[in-house]
């Protein structure tokens, strides 16, 4: 890519309204991201039919905003009230919300959009650099492999936990219910239990919502002798100290790969990139039982793998034209509304408008770090700090119209109330929900892969565990095992 | 409640999945070689195996626990008794799904945030009024907000 280029582009978008655009849509999408039950998604789906007036770069770059927005904005109330506002912000409330309690939400916050900033910008270096080559590794993944990365990520995640073994229950569970609704192969109707609600199975988010959302306020309920979720913060001292940043170096990079990488795979980046970060910063430290207990690297490798997995989604939409997730396919969309066709040729016919793209990328993610640190990190603390007879209701009431929204249909709001009470009631029997949540998010396509490879094999398991990438996984899914079982045996005695 | 109170949930989810598993239609097309039936019976079988395997798992693992930590895993059990708030608010939801579905969403929301708040406060008879005027207020902004942001809600009998 030329240099020239790329800095007369972004002379123009900062002289021109689409900086204006830009702004707004980041901004928007970090009050969606932080409000739970609103998702980046919702954000970007708002703001699609106004980009159709503008031209090709700007209501591309206002969609990117949005979703860069929406997927930072998650850190806010993951780590200020322990509710993720988006799935992708589920591993942030490990850590952020037990230094929320200790006072530290405004720096925590903070390290987290830095975090959100760097993981951005590294994914936007693989993007720029070697888009083409990444999308074509993509394709090297077929059923096999993504039924063993999958199956690592259910492992993993249930390693994560508390207690392997229950948490190994709920995977199943989870994968049962995953599999209601039309199944992917013969497109038949699977409601065992034949209730009405299931008709079109589980939907994640709702389910995450409840199982996460809902289940706290009812713990918060249950908790009733502190006024609000956190203590009253005194945002004077923002930035994180300069320390932790040269501490975080090693993570933030590992963080930020990783999610790149697996955020190119499409359909899983986006949930899977988070764990497998949190996991690696877990195993990599020298005080791996503070995980989960208010360390901060937890929340570093949270927020950078999550916001890396952005630039790796757009990397098979760019080059491939393949949409990884629900936001990319709204930007492919978008893409088409300005009558552009993503793909290979994208790259050589219309280099203008990509390196448009890639300013508008640069610069929403800076406007995003630039609000949440000089308003965000100070408005945020103080606004989610009021008392919680005062939040709770606002928190469920946005909890039921973002589930409605999130496919318009009734059913969701209450699959949203039964995962939270499911929720309240795994945390009294202190069963972990995050296994449930990965297996509900990537259940339907584990079962798809699962049941084409076969089809591939003509019944035969051998390819699953021969085919190099595929038996790289299987490998790392035993030694995950083993290693949580040492643990476990260390932990007893 | 049992320390297996779950463990034996899972193993009746699993049986009940098993046999209501075979409701589901198996056809598909000629290539397919884990049907859609088929794949759930054996979710369920695994679902019950593992379930059996943590029950023994814990008892071995109890026998070898100190009198103390059995002491604290039998208060954490006790700890489950009945927690009216929590219940109460459960049935508050309950209604408030029932009346977003037919009512409508602003006037049951206005109607589920006052009695919320006003719950929370333990039915304070001085904090009634604050607890109208949160709701009212919460509501009005919400319906101008959500229109704003072009938020849908469903068609109801109000709005």
């Amino acid at each position: 890519m030329d240099f020239a280029n790329f800095v007369n582009t972004l002379i123009d978008i900062l002289t021109s309204s689409a900086i204006g655009y830009i702004i707004l849509g980041t901004v928007m999408g970090v009050i969606f991201g932080a409000i739970p039950g609103l998702t980046a998604t919702l954000a970007v789906v708002i703001l699609l039919p106004f980009t159709y007036g503008l031209d090709a770069v700007t209501g591309i770059a206002t969609l990117i905003g949005a979703y860069i927005g929406g997927i930072s904005g998650g850190v806010v109330a993951s780590i200020l009230i322990g509710m993720p506002g988006t799935p992708s912000s589920l591993t942030t409330t490990f850590d952020g919300y037990p230094l929320a309690k200790k006072g530290l939400g405004a720096q925590t916050l903070a390290m987290g959009s830095l975090s959100n900033l760097i993981g951005s910008l590294i994914s936007l270096v693989l993007l720029i650099l070697i888009a083409p080559q990444l999308a074509n590794f993509a394709l090297l993944f077929t059923p096999f492999e993504y039924t063993m990365v999958m199956l690592f990520a259910f492992v993993m995640v249930a390693g994560l936990t508390g207690d392997f073994y229950k948490s190994l229950l709920m995977s199943l569970l989870g994968l049962i219910i995953a599999s209601w609704g039309f199944d992917p192969i013969n497109a038949v109707e699977r409601n065992p239990l034949g209730f009405s609600v299931l008709n079109n199975g589980v939907p994640a988010i709702p389910a995450m919502i409840g199982l996460f959302v809902i289940s706290r306020v009812f713990i918060e309920m249950k908790d009733g002798d502190s006024d609000s979720i956190i203590p009253k913060v005194t945002a004077s001292k923002i930035l994180p100290p300069l320390k932790d940043i040269k501490d975080s170096s090693m993570n933030f990079f590992r963080s930020g790969i990783i999610g790149s990488m697996i955020g190119i795979l499409p359909g899983i980046g986006q949930s899977l990139a988070t764990f497998v970060a949190y996991d690696q910063a877990k195993k990599a430290s020298k005080d791996p039982d503070s995980f989960g207990k208010g360390n901060i690297q937890g929340v570093v490798s949270s927020e950078t793998a999550n916001n890396a997995v952005i630039g790796g989604a757009l990397i098979p939409l760019l080059a491939l034209g393949i949409p990884g997730d629900a936001v990319s396919a709204i930007l492919l969309g978008g893409l088409q509304l300005q009558g552009l066709q993503p793909g290979p040729l994208l790259f050589s016919n219309q280099p203008d408008f990509i390196i448009g793209i890639f300013v508008a990328f640069l610069l929403s993610v800076l406007v995003m770090y630039i609000f949440m640190v000089t308003i965000g990190a100070r408005i945020f603390p103080k606004l989610l700090s009021i008392s919680k007879w005062y939040l709770l209701p606002i928190v469920i009431v946005m909890s039921v119209a973002g589930s409605y929204n999130i496919g318009y249909r009734v059913e969701d709001v209450w699959i949203m109330l039964i995962f939270g009470i499911v929720g309240y009631f795994m945390y009294k029997w202190s069963f972990s929900p995050l296994p449930l949540v990965i297996t509900l998010l990537l259940g339907a396509d584990f079962e798809e892969y699962l049941r084409n490879g076969l089809i591939q094999s003509n019944g035969s398991i051998a390819p699953f565990f021969t085919r190099p990438i595929a038996l790289l996984f299987f490998i790392f899914t035993v030694v995950t095992v083993i290693l949580i079982m040492r643990n476990n045996r260390k932990k007893e005695v | 409640m049992s320390r297996f109170a779950i463990q034996t949930i899972m193993i009746l989810l699993g049986i009940l999945f098993f046999f209501t598993g075979f409701n589901i239609n198996p056809n598909g097309f000629e290539g397919d070689v884990l049907n859609q039936r088929n794949y759930v019976l054996i979710l369920a079988v695994l679902l019950v195996l593992a379930s059996l395997g943590n029950i023994i798992y814990l008892k071995l693992k109890n026998k070898d626990l100190p009198a103390a930590e059995k002491e604290e895993e039998k208060e954490q059990a006790d700890e489950s008794n009945s927690n009216k708030t929590v219940y109460l608010m459960m049935g508050l939801l309950v209604f408030y799904a029932v009346g977003f579905t037919y009512i409508g969403f602003f006037v049951t929301s206005l109607i589920f945030i006052f009695t919320l708040t006003w719950f929370m406060q333990q039915w304070q008879t001085k904090k009634i009024f604050s607890s109208m005027l949160f709701s009212v207020v919460l509501t009005v902004v919400l319906f101008f907000l959500f229109d704003v942001i072009n938020v849908y809600l469903p068609n109801t009998l109000l709005i």
